[in-house]
């Protein structure tokens, strides 16, 4: 069977064939890795992919798994599956088309009001997490037509604190 | 000896302030925010005292609330730990009006030593040797101007009330000065509600070290031996080391010496760290005198011998210090990561939420101070120090071989931790080589993506977990399919495996 696996925002078209019990081959980027169940428990397992052996600390997360090895931390989820929950992600890199946080944060200032005309890149909220404070930019030239958050709110990725609309082309 | 102390902190510190009270026969309360309700450090105490929001100036920096939570409980003293109010002269004060033992200096010492500018004062007036540099605040653009001449460009404009870089701007000429006032000034009156500035010498590519001084009350005073902290990014440390690799056993008792004089100066009573800088001819300069218990005192106590935290309540507690200089030894090599909730691939941002799963690194050598475990929540509104990973043995190169062994054992899942960066940079060639200036981050490190390797195996593992032991990630008809619809999944046609 086939997956498109994303890796902490890469994804990874997976081909897998099964060898018998307790043992896959995946083809990946045109290699193909031999993989052996050594132990499966919940929240760990061992697995030995070409013959050496790898542990990996595994958690559930919303739509997928977060890993854990070699001191690394990976959340990895299946497209498909998530495509069809209606999850959706965004982009590695990709400049936000919406003013909201990068992480969970409180909000510290918003910096304009309805009806304010704003240009492409400028601050229009403040937010703190962890004693790091992020200055959330206008991303395209509009005018404010909400303001949905007040400082010291507690907002998440996905909150629209401030609506902007777009200027005509 | 005190029966009962009130740690008034959280996180890992306080969780690490509390083993040594257990240790001692002596009980501890912990105070919390309400989002701190299930937090390890309210776990551990005997006793846990809820004094009010999430918002620090309500809780955790609320003295008022403190002093009164440590009444109510019958707590003889209180531990700071560091941060919050740990360097807090007022607190200070109020817990000495209150006739609860702080424990710490006295907070005469703390307000001294807190002024930059009167630091500096002290340290010149006793022959510890200061960075050039003014002893005054100035206000006088004109006098500012001078005194640059004086010192000689490039010069640093720093904040009295100054810290974690804030408030501090190089200027390389003339034409620059003027601006970097008005911006510094009005970033320090921002950050300490003191706008108050002054010039020093700008040395380049300094090391950082940093000596820890014991102090009793009678005036007896030791040195612990050096700290090198110059692995910053955005002027905090993040890997400590002990011995530095700069010193030589003459410039370490130089060194020594003058941090004990410093502290004797300034009639210091309690653990302190005195903070130098050494530059490319290796002279050194005093910085600051931190009043507190260091984040990174662990290093000092693998390779010493010497628990801190107790030195520090029986100090309080007015106890005389039985160390004797030359007994203090320290033995092999200590090095500290810290693990802070931040996101690698997101320009170290914070990384905030629920920890799913935490593995924590063990073995000969190893030490982790943790304050989270698995299950809870890291909260968005404090600092994002999840726990400080050491080690210690015999050589330096021992000594990082142990720390790339135990990073990669830390197994944590739900936030982002900058654990896979960590084992690159202990495992570099300038870090191996002992290059470690205050620019090693922005010089080797600044273009550092996460490395691809192990994404691969990640996608190896979410499959043999997904076959094996967990949930299926496709449920139902027509799931799962890919490129290929209609096949059905493995789990699907060969049902729960079982080795």
């Amino acid at each position: 069977m086939d997956y498109r696996l994303n890796v902490n925002g890469t994804v990874f078209p997976v081909s897998v064939d099964h060898d018998g019990e307790g043992c896959f081959s995946a083809h990946i980027d045109g290699r193909v890795y031999r993989v052996e169940s050594v132990q499966a428990g919940t929240d760990a397992l061992v697995v030995s992919v070409d013959g050496r052996q790898v542990r990996a600390g595994v958690a559930p997360a919303d739509s997928g798994k977060w890993i854990g090895i070699n001191g690394g931390s990976y959340m990895v989820y299946d497209e498909d599956t998530a495509e069809q929950k209606g999850v959706r992600r965004k982009k590695g890199g990709q400049v936000p088309d919406v003013v909201t946080p990068p992480m969970p944060a409180v909000v510290v200032r918003i910096l304009v009001s309805m009806g304010d005309a704003v240009t492409a890149g400028q601050a229009v909220a403040v937010v703190s997490a962890m004693k790091m404070e992020t200055t959330l930019k206008a991303p395209f030239d509009g005018v404010v037509t909400g303001v949905n958050a007040a400082p010291g709110d507690k907002v998440a990725p996905g909150h629209i604190l401030v609506d902007i609309e777009k200027a005509a082309e | 000896m005190f029966k009962k102390i009130l740690i008034a902190n959280r996180g890992e510190i306080a969780v690490r302030v509390m083993a040594t009270c257990r240790e001692m026969g002596i009980a501890t309360v912990a105070v919390y925010s309400d989002v701190d309700a299930e937090a390890l450090h309210r776990l551990c105490a005997d006793e846990a005292v809820c004094i009010g929001r999430a918002d620090p100036a309500d809780s955790y920096l609320n003295g008022a609330k403190i002093i009164d939570a440590a009444r109510k409980s019958g707590a003889q003293a209180i531990h700071p730990g560091y941060g919050f109010l740990a360097e807090n002269a007022d607190f200070a004060q109020l817990c000495e009006a209150s006739g609860i033992v702080f424990i710490g200096p006295p907070s005469t010492v703390i307000r001294s030593l807190g002024d930059k500018t009167v630091a500096r004062q002290i340290m010149a007036g006793s022959g510890v040797p200061v960075i050039p540099g003014m002893n005054m605040p100035e206000s006088d653009f004109k006098k500012m101007a001078a005194h640059a001449e004086a010192i000689g460009y490039p010069v640093l404009v720093k904040a009295a009330a100054g810290g974690g870089g804030k408030g501090m701007r190089i200027v390389t000429e003339p034409t620059q000065l003027s601006e970097a006032l008005v911006a510094a000034s009005g970033e320090a009156a921002a950050a300490f509600g003191n706008g108050a500035i002054y010039l020093e010498k700008y040395i380049a590519r300094p090391r950082h070290v940093e000596i820890q001084v014991l102090a009793d009350r009678f005036g007896h005073t030791v040195h612990l031996g050096e700290r090198e902290c110059s692995i910053q990014r955005r002027h905090q440390k993040i890997i400590e080391e002990t011995p530095s690799t700069a010193l030589t056993p003459d410039l370490r008792e130089a060194m020594g010496r003058a941090a004990v004089q410093a502290a004797v100066a300034a009639g210091y009573v309690n653990a302190g760290t005195v903070e130098f800088l050494v530059d490319e001819k290796k002279n050194f300069y005093f910085l600051e005198v931190n009043t507190r218990l260091q984040v990174e005192h662990p290093i000092t106590e693998l390779v010493t011998g010497i628990d801190l935290v107790r030195r520090q309540i029986e100090i309080a507690a007015g106890e005389r210090l039985d160390l004797v200089q030359k007994d203090i030894q320290a033995r092999g090599h200590a090095i500290e990561c810290r693990i802070y909730a931040e996101d690698p691939e997101n320009n170290f941002m914070p990384s905030p939420g629920r920890i799913t799963l935490l593995e924590e690194p063990r073995g000969p050598g190893i030490r982790n101070d943790c304050g989270v475990y698995a299950g809870f929540t890291v909260p968005m509104e404090y600092d994002p120090v999840l726990s400080k990973l050491v080690v210690h043995a015999g050589t330096r190169q021992a000594a990082i071989d142990r720390m790339k062994k135990a990073l990669s054992d830390y197994r944590i899942a739900g936030i982002r931790t900058p654990i896979s960066f960590l084992m690159e940079v202990v495992d570099s060639a300038p870090f191996r080589n002992g290059e470690t200036f205050t620019d090693f981050l922005d010089t080797h490190f600044s273009e550092w993506k996460p490395a691809q390797a192990d994404n691969t195996l990640a996608a190896l593992v979410f499959i043999a977990h997904t076959m094996w032991a967990g949930t299926p990630v496709a449920s139902g008809p027509g799931t799962g399919t890919g490129g290929n619809g209609g096949i059905p999944s493995p789990w699907q046609t060969l049902g729960h495996w079982r080795l």
